[in-house]
């Protein structure tokens, strides 16, 4: 592995979370992008034909692999419909009463060819906490409030001509400091662009390698110079790269051949999926010596890895799901589950929620051995990630969605 | 006398006060609905965008149509301003009258002069508030310039198949509906029934697809040159001389596709038309003969690189690889000439060398702007 020089002669960063919204889920794998929600309750039982610790299931107009995201006592999802995959939807659900509260709708304004197993509505919405940014797999952008009202929208596609993905793109935004980050790096035109929350105008955009990538960029805490700085790290096939949210500068660069699917983690320390999992203290060292563990045995699939604490997760190709201890640098546990899994598993309360893709989930107990608690069916494709707020889960496949809750 | 004057006088104030506020409320409204219309990447701020989109949004149900219309001939993100501005309006109304004006909506959209895109909003509306709209509107739609219409449309029609229990009544409902089909799914479903009932369309004449090719290869495409260099076809089709390919003098040679299942009709192989290998590309060269001039569209599929050229004019160049490929995945119009038109693609292979990358084919169709194959005949001696 080699490492270019860091573009500033001094890097020296604070450790600090992202934004945390407590009882919200307001991105792509929740608070920080870590997929944790380890203060709450779900059942670890239910029955989606019995309907038993199902609160409420609702129909939805279109296909969709996005995650749903939570603020307040409101959820909001994607969907996308139509023959030829291009009307677009955004929808808001009450979480008690799983009542709609609104629905727009819109056309594609690039290209909708996905894979068959995805759609269209493929990355996750993300909010601020007063606005919801929807993205689609065609490059459209659309921001809304809480309650609906069009702020603004945006065809990236129009902007960048030549973006996108045949196969279909998944990247999910994330907002951070009124900058909507988006990620959108295929084969053509390949870019990253940071948008304005509050108007939709370009605050900066960088050419990205042409290649695919279906990762999420994270944002974390640094310190440069003594002042406090956002940096987004953008994970690609061939390089890894932090760049401050503020004008996109890039901070540091390797030459990594990371995985393309699995999204990076930061909790201290950025974990990345790349032939196995890297741990890179980029904080705290210099880009030479940040390399603190690198375990080949946790190799992720398609799900991003989950942190929490001293374990790592990871679910690979094979549908084993195997947990690490960060600080003994080895893998503790392995539970072969079963099936191929996309949707990135949730930690809540002292379980791991896991989804495969013909709609089973496998609840594991955490600790020293990781035991198989429970295993129910949807009797529906699920390659969306879960939401976790309030107490409840909320989970979703191409015609539904459901409110998991005691 | 006075009195009445003054009544008069003041009438005439207050009327002015009023038109001329209404003009310039009216005015304003205009002014930003011809703003949104003009919505272009690049060209108008967001902040401009937002301010017209909330004039507009202030409007009332009587002014729905009014910004449907406004549709015509808009790009695609002002189509979209434009249909949240009706959706915010007609949500409105509806939450506080709980009537939308049904007469009007009706009148768009059985107006087919107006934006396809602008008929379906004005429908997805009317049906919300008349149940009985698709009902009395869809079976006038099947052959409608609005693919969402039409689709409904066709799939209504198959909804009748229920209660058709003759083969022949079967048979006459699918016909009907593939001929007006323009959605894969509708028409595959249509195809597969058909099949069964042994009346199979011919799919190389029902699609458009071309298989008359003059094809020649393997041209140099290592590290993904082939893209970007000028090989002689390009410049010259001469399919009587021999060429300087890769390794060696390749040779222009006649072939036509003959495989008619849906997967498959109209495909080339150029691994097996000229032979497989990695890092390489190929032209294959097809002249059709139109009755009249017409603007068509080539369609085609393939997960291979390619340019396009018709009447020598290049009209596409995407270099992607190994990235998907479905039905109708790049859509390029185009006008074409009453007589003989001659179609060019490059087809460039790259040098991954896993299982699924070794696919190099492509197959091309040209269809009206609806995606119905059009009528052409090939040059003499095809």
């Amino acid at each position: 592995m080699r490492f270019l020089r860091p573009q500033l002669a001094c890097l020296l960063m604070m450790l600090s979370p992202g934004v945390s919204f407590a009882a919200d889920w307001p991105m792509f794998r929740g608070p920080n992008g870590r997929s944790v929600a380890d203060t709450q309750t779900v059942p670890t039982e239910w029955s989606v034909t019995e309907g038993t610790n199902i609160a409420w299931q609702a129909d939805l107009p279109g296909r969709g692999v996005s995650s749903p995201i939570v603020v307040g006592e409101r959820l909001f999802l994607t969907a996308s419909s139509g023959p030829n995959r291009n009307r677009l939807h955004v929808l808001a659900f009450d979480t008690t009463s799983g009542k709609k509260l609104w629905h727009r709708q819109m056309w594609a304004t690039g290209r909708t060819l996905c894979h068959e197993t995805s759609a269209v509505a493929a990355p996750t919405p993300a909010s601020d906490g007063s606005r919801v940014f929807a993205y689609f797999s065609s490059n459209d952008l659309v921001a809304f409030d809480l309650d609906g009202n069009l702020l603004w929208m945006r065809g990236l596609a129009l902007d960048f001509p030549g973006a996108g993905n045949d196969i279909g793109l998944s990247s999910s935004p994330v907002v951070v400091d009124d900058v909507v980050v988006i990620q959108s790096e295929a084969q053509g035109n390949s870019f990253v662009a940071a948008i304005d929350a509050t108007d939709g105008s370009t605050r900066w955009s960088l050419k990205r390698p042409e290649a695919p990538s279906w990762s999420s960029p994270i944002v974390y805490d640094g310190e440069q110079e003594g002042k406090a700085v956002q940096n987004v790290v953008l994970q690609s096939s061939g390089n890894l790269s932090a760049h401050r949210l503020v004008d996109g500068k890039e901070l540091w660069s390797l030459e990594l051949a990371c995985d393309t699917i699995p999204s990076p983690v930061f909790d201290k320390i950025l974990y990345v999926a790349a032939g196995g999992l890297l741990a890179l203290d980029v904080n705290n060292k210099p880009l030479d010596d940040a390399l603190v563990w690198q375990e080949s045995k946790l190799k992720a699939g398609s799900p991003s890895p989950v942190i929490l604490g001293d374990e790592i997760f990871v679910i690979n190709s094979g549908g084993v799901l195997t947990c690490g201890s960060l600080e003994a640098k080895r893998v503790v546990w392995r539970q072969r589950l079963g099936g191929h899994f996309w949707a990135t598993p949730v930690v809540v309360g002292n379980y791991l929620y896991c989804f495969n893709s013909s709609g089973k989930c496998f609840v594991v107990e955490r600790g020293e051995k990781g035991k198989l608690i429970s295993e129910m069916e949807f009797g529906e494709d699920i390659l969306a990630s879960p939401a976790v707020a309030n107490d409840a889960m909320f989970v979703r496949s191409h015609q539904h969605l459901w409110k998991i809750a005691n | 006398m006075t009195y009445r004057l003054i009544v008069l006088f003041s009438l005439g104030i207050l009327t002015s006060a009023w038109t001329s506020n209404f003009a310039y409320a009216a005015n304003d409204f205009s002014t930003a609905l011809q703003s949104l219309q003009a919505v272009e990447p690049g060209t108008t701020s967001q902040a401009e965008i937002r301010g017209s989109w909330e004039v507009v949004a202030q409007g009332s149900a009587a002014q729905l149509t009014e910004i449907l219309a406004a549709m015509r001939d808009t790009g695609p993100l002002a189509e979209n301003w434009l249909r949240a501005a009706v959706d915010t309006i007609a949500e409105r109304e509806l939450q506080q009258s709980g009537k939308l004006p049904v007469k009007a909506l009706e009148g768009f959209v059985l107006n087919t002069d107006q934006p396809p895109r602008a008929r379906r909003t004005a429908y997805e509306w009317l049906t919300q508030v008349d149940t009985t709209a698709s009902t009395r509107l869809l079976p006038k739609m099947l052959d409608d310039a609005s693919l969402e219409l039409r689709y409904d449309a066709v799939a209504r029609l198959l909804s009748q198949i229920e209660n058709a229990s003759e083969e022949t009544a079967k048979k006459t409902i699918y016909q009907q509906a593939l001929a007006a089909a323009r959605a894969r799914d509708q028409m595959t479903l249509c195809i597969d029934q058909l099949e069964k009932l042994g009346a199979a369309p011919n799919l190389e004449k029902y699609f458009g697809y071309v298989t008359h090719w003059q094809v020649i290869g393997p041209f140099d495409n290592t590290a993904g040159v082939g893209i970007s260099n000028v090989y002689p076809p390009e410049e010259n089709l001469e399919f009587e001389k021999e060429q300087e390919g890769k390794s060696g003098a390749v040779a222009w040679q006649a072939y036509q596709p003959t495989a008619d299942d849906l997967d498959d009709v109209g495909r080339v192989d150029l691994n097996s038309v000229v032979k497989e290998e990695k890092g390489v590309a190929a032209y294959a060269a097809a002249t059709v003969v139109l009755a009249s001039d017409q603007e068509v569209e080539c369609r085609y599929e393939t997960v291979n690189a390619t340019e396009l050229w018709v009447n020598g004019e290049q009209l596409a160049s995407d270099d992607i690889y190994h990235s998907g490929g479905e039905f109708d995945q790049y859509v390029v119009p185009v006008k074409l000439k009453r007589g003989e038109n001659t179609i060019l693609l490059k087809i460039c292979q790259n040098e991954q060398t896993e299982t699924w990358a070794r696919p190099w084919n492509f197959r091309l169709r040209i269809t009206d702007g609806l995606g119905a194959g059009v009528k052409y005949d090939y040059a003499s001696g095809e």
